[in-house]
């Protein structure tokens, strides 16, 4: 995982690579509400993630409900697998899938 | 060939669970889209557990793990716990009508294996919880 913060602090970048499960998705959560403050730009880079369970949508379905009230959360690059993951639990229509 | 793991149900054990079940799979066909269909159902059948069937005091979860024989790659899993009585099929499914804030953060594990997994199977016997899932390889489930 990587995070990356632009210059003024409201855009943060993160980079999650191969797996999202139940052993390393707390620690993604964790990590989130650490950096999360005076972010208005919340994005995540999925290119390289090959494989999500449910903990890590409940990650994802958490930050999206944050960052409502707050500014925009992307996710991006979503491979094939992870999007079908998307596609069954109804998220395509809760996320926003670029 | 069937083979069998018995450990303990609780979250720090997963990797050993995920390890046992692909090891035990392994013979004859197993593709890797496959794979990793049956590594998610194990995940969150096996969380499911730990989190719920021993809520009140640790037990153990066995494991049949069944790689199929002959030509046949349908892969067969059995999780065996002696905790509450739980049937995770009686859940209803998520309500894709729901907005994002009354969407709950809950319920996706089990809403994940019964969309990927071929057949799944419930039953409670002698005091046990007895969850059996059927996994093909994706490439023919159309056949």
């Amino acid at each position: 995982m990587k995070f990356e913060k632009s210059e003024d602090g409201s855009e943060l970048l993160v980079t999650i690579e191969g797996d999202l499960d139940s052993d390393n998705a707390p620690v993604l959560a964790k990590r989130l509400e650490e950096e999360l403050l005076g972010v208005t730009s919340l994005i995540f880079d999925l290119k390289d993630l090959e494989y999500v369970s449910s903990a890590g949508l409940r990650v994802f379905l958490i930050m999206q409900k944050q960052m409502k009230s707050r500014g925009t959360m992307e996710i991006r690059n979503a491979n094939e697998d992870v999007l079908e993951i998307f596609k069954v639990t109804g998220f395509v229509r809760l996320l926003n899938l670029v | 060939m069937e083979k069998e793991l018995i450990i303990e149900a609780k979250k720090e054990n997963l990797k050993t669970v995920i390890s046992f079940v692909q090891d035990a799979l392994s013979d004859g066909d197993y593709s890797p889209a496959q794979r990793k269909q049956v590594r998610l159902c194990a995940e969150e059948i096996f969380m499911n557990i730990a989190r719920h069937a021993y809520a009140e005091e640790p037990g153990n979860i066995r494991i049949l793990a069944d790689s199929g024989s002959g030509e046949s790659s349908l892969k067969t899993i059995s999780f065996i716990d002696k905790g509450a009585p739980f049937d995770p099929l009686s859940a209803d499914p998520p309500d894709m009508s729901l907005s994002l804030e009354e969407t709950p953060v809950g319920g996706l594990g089990i809403h994940l294996v019964r969309s990927v997994a071929d057949t799944i199977s419930y039953s409670y016997q002698d005091g046990q919880n007895i969850l059996t899932i059927q996994i093909s390889d994706p490439a023919n489930q159309s056949l």
